[in-house]
């Protein structure tokens, strides 16, 4: 009995856990190549959240089905955010770009506050509590959906970085951005290349979020967070380094939630990431650091 | 005489307060060998940091087939035909050698030809071949030294610049890079070579140029350098 309610836990980990690491890709892509901490990408995961909300209550537009407008539209919206916001300073270092994405997030937080009031939202679709249950074990049929999108969007990416030609320039200029300019790839390209990856993925992220969690225009900041614990624990090294790294930390979340209390998981977690920092600054399963920093 | 693919004019670079290259003037004909030899902090590598745009000369122009190139980015720099092979080798060591290889003709006016060019790199170095899709960073440093050359070639150049091939290979590898460098030669291609190696430097030099604290101090064929007995005192000591 008691292991299959741990087994129990061990899924809803797993499954919230995606979440973290869908973030947390799109943060490692924008830091790889610019060198940005992108903190308000758990905000436009939020925004896109909204965007599929407003969707399915206005035009009954089932939120599967809102990816083909809410992935498009966050791809559209990270070319403009880097060409309106970063371009002029992606030469400038950490500190100017770090301010310009804390005002970001703190504009569309207060943005999302003032249109959509503060009220916490959740799609209600007609299959919002339905589980299936596969030997014994119930797994949420939206939480698998969010499970099943992560992992559809980090192979997605991945395919792109390893098959064509603008994703290998991706990798190399995240590896060293001078020997790229070497070879005749321009940093502004991949640094929009990036930034639309990123958003792209809180896209996917946001209509995951909408199904599955009650949000509100605030809650972005603690799935930046939590992006960045799962990134210390998988490392920048790879794309599936970032995705382990969020479903080990949703792993953990979940067990300490379930043997202390659910306000515990958030000490645990961050416990975990000031460990992970102390003592595996490279992360868990990273190889090899020493060209990402 | 043939016609200068490269001209370098009276240029002055300087890093803050600091000027590294006085009016440095020097010309690369087609087809040649053309040696930049000194020592450490010379400005030798700070010269090919000017021609491949990296660094932007104050005064003085820098023509390729008589057309300006000073001022232009190093990415329109490798696609009108100027490329580096830098010291270190720049490689990217997380990616395969065949990605390596492959994005070395990123530039537009290479792309078309990305298939042409990796048969012809991977026939100059049956290695690469084998090593297709190791990661960069595994390979030996003679290894890496031929697919960074290769990697450059990938872009088509018109002018092949080479910082340093030799630094950190063994002497039989060296020899290697020098002899594929005199292979390139003869297959029509242009060289500017970078070297602390001045003996191996000036052997295989058409011609060839000695700079000192910014300054060209000295210009000849690889020959007379070579008997030259102030050369011989300065940089090769009383080993030959």
């Amino acid at each position: 009995m008691l292991t299959s309610i741990l087994v129990q836990v061990l899924i809803n980990g797993i499954l919230s856990g995606t979440m973290y690491g869908i973030a947390a890709i799109g943060l490692s892509l924008i830091f790889g190549t610019m060198r940005i901490v992108f903190i308000a990408q758990g905000t436009i995961i939020i925004l896109a959240a909204y965007g599929s909300y407003w969707l399915f209550s206005f035009t009954g537009i089932d939120p599967y089905v809102s990816i083909i407008f809410i992935v498009p539209a966050s791809l559209i919206l990270g070319i403009g955010l880097y060409q309106g916001l970063f371009r002029k300073v992606a030469q400038a270092g950490q500190f100017p770009t770090l301010l310009i994405a804390f005002g970001l997030m703190a504009l569309l937080e207060n943005l999302m506050f003032v249109m959509f009031t503060g009220n916490s939202r959740a799609v209600q679709t007609s299959y919002a509590s339905y589980a299936l249950t596969v030997l014994g074990i119930k797994i949420s049929f939206v939480r698998l959906m969010a499970f099943v999108m992560a992992v559809l969007g980090t192979a997605g990416v991945t395919f792109f970085l390893k098959k064509t030609m603008l994703g290998k320039a991706v990798r190399a200029a995240s590896e060293n951005l001078r020997y790229a300019m070497m070879v005749g790839i321009t940093p502004h390209t991949v640094n929009t290349i990036t930034f639309a990856l990123g958003m792209g993925l809180a896209g996917l992220a946001g209509v995951a979020t909408a199904t599955t969690y009650g949000f509100d225009p605030f809650s972005g900041f603690v799935f930046s967070l939590k992006a960045m614990i799962a990134l210390a624990i998988g490392g920048m090294a790879s794309v599936a380094g970032g995705l382990f790294g969020g479903i080990l930390l949703g792993v953990v979340e979940s067990y300490a939630a379930f043997f202390l209390t659910g306000g515990w998981a958030d000490v645990v977690s961050y416990a975990v990431f000031l460990l992970v920092l102390m003592f595996r600054p490279e992360g868990l399963f990273s190889r090899d650091m020493s060209t990402k920093l | 005489m043939a016609n200068p693919l490269l001209s370098v004019t009276d240029i002055n670079v300087r890093y803050g307060d600091a000027q590294a290259l006085w009016d440095v003037s020097f010309d690369v004909r087609e087809g040649e060998i053309f040696s930049i030899i000194g020592s450490n902090g010379a400005g030798k590598s700070t010269i090919l940091q000017t021609l491949s745009g990296f660094l932007c000369p104050c005064s003085g122009k820098i023509e390729l087939l008589g057309s300006r190139v000073d001022g232009t980015s190093p990415m329109a720099i490798v696609n009108l035909g100027i490329s580096l092979v830098p010291e270190g080798r720049g490689l990217f060591s997380n990616l395969t050698v065949l990605e390596n290889l492959e994005l070395g003709a990123f530039p537009k006016r290479s792309r078309p030809l990305k298939q042409e060019s990796l048969a012809s790199v991977l026939s100059l170095f049956p290695v690469l071949a084998r090593r297709q899709s190791q990661p960069a960073g595994k390979m030996s440093g003679g290894e890496q030294q031929m697919l960074a050359i290769g990697r450059a070639l990938m872009s088509r150049p018109r002018l092949l610049m080479l910082d340093e091939p030799s630094l950190g290979l063994a002497p039989i590898v060296v020899k290697t890079v020098f002899e594929t460098i005199v292979t390139l030669k003869a297959q029509g291609m242009t060289i500017l070579l970078v070297e602390q190696n001045i003996h191996q430097a000036l052997r295989i030099a058409d011609r060839a140029c000695v700079i000192k604290t910014g300054r060209i101090t000295m210009v000849g064929t690889g020959k007379e350098l070579l008997a030259d007995p102030d050369i011989h005192r300065a940089y090769m000591g009383t080993l030959r």
